[in-house]
């Protein structure tokens, strides 16, 4: 669904340059994903929260360090390990000897762009102090509360749940992620330009800024303008409608998960000029935003979040 | 991704064991008491293996069940067919399925094995008193197969219920349209006809020495409906088998029945009326002394004038019959049938009645009128006495009533007036059946209970023919005008609702009966003639299996398209606006062109697509598009954008 949709009429042609040129440099690093690039920006632009599932060694790292540097954020990684604790995230107030009081050490969560790396292999106590951060944007430590800066975004990768020495995130928990994505194995051309290729980490140092934290906060406040016309809300709706209803679900989308489909599809159009959201916005995010919040009450029955998307759209007629 | 699932609980499983012991409820007085607690012993284990997610019998446990079960049951009832067997064996089927229940699956059999128990029920019985328990069971039933098929484990119980009640009430009218219509096989209830249970009535034998026990049921014979009006009690004499061998004690109905048919001229007016008969297992219908016509396809009549059904009344069933009070029946009397109710056992018991028998004859030579009234004289001055306590009586019972305890009811006075008559030389018959009976103004009917049973005599006069002699009117007036309880004193077996009932019970009851009549005549009873009876009200002429068949499938059809229609009429789609019927024929003109909409392709996509396979039509299309995606999705469409759309659409030469 990466069609180019001619803008009808674009209201800020200056971001929407800025975000062609940030896919552009993206593409650069990460070879033949733009869709899932796509889909990392328009999570960022819905101010939500990506959780990227896959094999380690596909590029989830290198997808999160160089979002980070195209978009000049400040940038902060944490191994979550079986011993990791919340002050490791958080922070930890520290006695000053000279002053006589408590100093609070501002852990790596204070940062804009987070990258929680292998969320499930952690204890779910230290996973619930990073999930409150990113529910709540602050934290608190011994009873002061500290907000986070702004923008704040947190990628978490995890590994698939069948892999050893892994805590997999409860159903509530990953209600927090705007969307889920994998990166899957590149095409065979592509991994011979990698295997030919500069080192993904030189290319790195060289990733010009494309859009100022500046320019991403008033990006942010521009998506939840996108206009979405009756005939749009009506097939949200009825997408959600299908869900609660469908004998293949557990359960259904909750309210809160329709109100994310509802952004993503926004940021998703405004990416892509549309002055009002499209039904294809919503089917273009559609996989992302409901593969990791329905479960399937047969497990075979579905592979991924695309099998569980095509069914959810085959489903439920465009109005 | 998910967590590994728990061992979590069957869903349904509670209301599904409830459900199957509600549907058992009904056979719990029949099974035996070894099947009842090994289901309530499989129950209770499983329940318990669910709480604790223990394993499930394993298949040779379960097969080891199944053929024990079989050969218990067929220990105890020597076949695994018929209702008693049947049933049992089912209830054994359904434990055993628990057993084995791990799916929703086998939670459905097991629903539907409680259905098929309730619908078992209902061929061992078919009163009114247990519907409300089957409906009850039914529902629950229906309720728990709702439960395990639920989309969600979440969904409250109110809200499967209220489901439930939807479903059934939108069923309702096509069970009421198979229930009209639905071709009934005539004869019994689909087949089955195995009621071994004793049924309280009438027997082929009378012993007057033995204690009755018919007096004290307050239960229903059957009833009657007149058409016109009703004869007064004491003419009321309901005529049964009619007894012609007696062996010193007890009285019996001939075994051959080689005897000429006794000829019958009726005079008077006629009486017509319904009989509705409660299942009393024998042939015998009771009928109006003395019935004139019948409906010849059902019933044949004996020599000795009882109605005769040609099957064993195992069902309530009705029959409509005239009668005449007045008739001559027998003028003249066969040799056979002379020398039948002449004879007397020849071991010389019952002497001094027979001696009384001679003594008459020989006052009142050829004057047989004279010989009955001075009998009747003799039962009305004498100290006898009406009761339903009698002594027990041994070898001379005629004797020992007439001469020593004088203490009987009906059954004594006819026998012994029987007895005295054919030693007089005049032929005489005992003939037993119903007398009275009670009016239920609710209903407008008669009720005949097994109280009300009688006995009388018939004595064949030259030149009148049979007469129904009844000695105990002679005894008890009281008894032949009122009721029993008129008729005897304190502490005697009658039924305990006309001694102690309060005036208001009494009314509940009959009140009771009404609609129970109403339900034996109008449900029960509901057969092939009701439906052609039904049809010929719609206005059918001549209706037969046909027309029955056709009705069945046109109202089947109307209710089908009503429901569709309504359906369809609720869920209709919203009504299109202009762009998208402008969009909906722009896909019609590009199918033209081999191009369709994919199930999940919005139409910006796919008019996107038809743009890149037509490229002359690309233009056109494309300011679609644009107008379109501005006009249903955009933020403010510009007032022309609608026409321009039109235009476009209309330029659109495929």
């Amino acid at each position: 669904m990466s069609t180019a949709i001619e803008p009808l009429a674009t209201s800020e042609p200056a971001l929407s340059a800025l975000i062609d040129a940030a896919v552009a440099g993206l593409n650069e690093i990460i070879l033949g994903k733009e869709t899932q690039v796509r889909l990392c920006l328009a999570c960022l632009f819905a101010r939500g929260h990506l959780l990227i599932e896959d094999i380690p060694g596909v590029g989830k790292t290198t997808l999160a360090h160089a979002l980070a540097r195209s978009l000049g954020l400040s940038y902060q990684r944490i191994q979550f390990t079986s011993d990791l604790l919340p002050a490791d995230i958080i922070g930890v107030s520290v006695f000053e000897a000279e002053t006589g009081q408590f100093r609070f050490h501002r852990g790596p969560v204070f940062s804009q762009l987070v990258l929680a790396d292998e969320v499930n292999r952690a204890t779910p106590k230290a996973q619930s102090a990073l999930l409150e951060a990113m529910e709540e944007h602050q934290v608190t430590a011994d009873g002061q509360t500290y907000p986070l800066t702004e923008p704040f975004f947190v990628i978490a990768t995890q590994n698939p749940s069948y892999q050893v020495g892994t805590y997999p995130l409860p159903e509530s928990q990953l209600d927090r992620f705007l969307m889920r994505i994998a990166l899957g194995y590149p095409a065979a051309s592509l991994e011979r330009q990698l295997l030919l290729g500069r080192d993904r980490r030189d290319l790195l140092a060289e990733l010009s800024t494309a859009i100022t934290p500046q320019q991403l906060l008033r990006l942010q406040g521009a998506v939840p303008q996108v206009h979405a016309s009756a005939a749009l809300l009506d097939y949200v709706q009825a997408v959600a409608r299908y869900t609660r209803q469908a004998p293949e679900f557990e359960a259904g989308l909750s309210p809160r998960a329709v109100i994310a489909l509802l952004r993503a599809a926004q940021a998703w159009a405004f990416m892509h000029g549309h002055e009002g959201v499209l039904p294809e916005d919503v089917q273009a995010v559609l996989p992302s935003v409901v593969g990791h919040r329905l479960a399937a009450r047969d497990d075979a029955r579905f592979r991924d979040a695309g099998e569980i998307g095509q069914h959810v759209l085959a489903a439920v007629a465009v109005p | 991704m998910r967590e590994p699932i728990a061992p979590s609980r069957l869903r349904g499983l509670d209301w599904v064991t409830a459900a199957l012991a509600a549907a058992v409820g009904p056979h719990l007085p029949h099974l035996p008491a070894w099947v009842t607690l090994l289901l309530l012993a499989v129950c209770a284990w499983r329940w318990t293996a669910d709480l604790r997610g223990w394993r499930l019998a394993p298949l040779p446990v379960r097969v080891v069940v199944v053929l024990v079960s079989a050969v218990a049951i067929f220990g105890t009832y020597r076949t695994l067919n018929g209702i008693e067997a049947g049933t049992a064996f089912l209830v054994l089927m359904a434990a055993a399925k628990l057993l084995e229940t791990r799916t929703s699956r086998d939670l459905t059999v097991i629903v539907f094995i409680g259905w098929f128990l309730l619908y078992a029920a209902l061929l061992r019985e078919q009163s009114l008193s247990q519907l409300p328990w089957l409906l009850g069971s039914t529902f629950l039933t229906a309720v728990a197969l709702m439960r395990v098929h639920a989309p969600s484990a979440q969904a409250p119980a109110r809200h499967i219920v209220r489901r439930t009640v939807q479903l059934l009430l939108q069923a309702a009218p096509l069970a009421l349209l198979l229930f009209l219509l639905f071709p009934r096989l005539p004869g019994p209830f689909w087949g089955v006809d195995a009621l071994s249970e004793a049924r309280t009535g009438l027997d082929d034998e009378m012993t007057p020495g033995d204690v009755s026990d018919l007096s004290a049921s307050g239960e229903v014979a059957f009833r009657v409906r007149f058409f016109g009006a009703m004869p007064p009690p004491e003419q009321r004499y309901w005529r049964g088998p009619v007894l012609h061998e007696f062996d010193g004690r007890s009285w019996r109905r001939p075994r051959a029945q080689a005897f000429p048919q006794t000829q019958v001229t009726f005079r008077g007016p006629a009486i017509r009326y319904q009989v509705t008969l409660q299942p009393h297992a024998r042939r015998w219908v009771l009928a109006l002394d003395l019935p004139s016509t019948w409906p010849e396809r059902e019933i044949t009549q004996s020599f000795d004038l009882t109605l005769l059904s040609a099957r064993p009344i195992n069902n309530v069933a009705a029959f409509d019959l005239t009668s005449h009070m007045d008739f001559t029946a027998g003028a003249s009397l066969a040799e056979s049938m002379r020398r039948k109710d002449l004879a007397l056992p020849l071991d010389g018991t019952n002497a001094r009645s027979v001696a009384l028998g001679r003594e008459l004859a020989a006052r009142h030579a050829g004057n047989p009128r004279a010989i009955v009234g001075e009998l009747l004289t003799m039962f009305r001055q004498q100290p006898f006495v009406y009761t339903m306590q009698p002594p027990r009586l041994a070898d001379n019972a005629v004797d020992e009533f007439l001469f020593d305890t004088r203490k009987g009811f009906c059954e004594h006075y006819a026998s012994a007036f029987t007895v005295v008559m054919r030693a007089a030389g005049v032929p005489a018959r005992v003939v037993t059946g119903y007398q009275g009976g009670e009016f239920n103004p609710f209903g407008g009917y008669l009720i005949v209970r097994q109280s009300d049973a009688h006995a009388w005599s018939e004595v064949w006069i030259e030149g009148r023919g049979w007469m129904r002699v009844d000695p105990t009117a002679a005894v008890a007036p009281e008894r032949i005008r009122g009721s029993l309880i008129d008729a005897v004193g304190e502490d005697e077996p009658v039924p305990g609702r006309l001694r102690d009932a309060s005036p208001i019970w009494l009314q509940v009851e009959l009140g009771w009966d009404a609609v129970n009549d109403f339900w034996n005549q109008r449900v029960v009873r509901f057969d092939a003639q009701s439906q052609f009876d039904l049809l010929d009200r719609l206005g059918v002429d001549d209706p037969d299996w046909r027309a029955l068949g056709l009705g069945l499938a046109g109202s089947l059809a109307a209710f089908f398209v009503v429901l569709s229609t309504y359906l369809a009429w609720r869920h209709r789609p919203p009504p299109r606006d202009w762009p998208g019927r402008l969009h909906d024929v722009v896909v019609a003109r590009l199918r033209k062109r081999g191009l369709a909409p994919g199930p999940a392709e919005g139409p910006v996509a796919f008019i996107e697509r038809a743009e890149r396979d037509c490229p002359d039509l690309a233009r056109t299309l494309a300011d679609i598009r644009k107008l379109y995606a501005a006009l249903r999705y955009g933020p403010a469409p510009r007032a022309d954008d609608l026409q321009r759309l039109k235009h476009a659409v209309n330029s659109l030469r495929v």
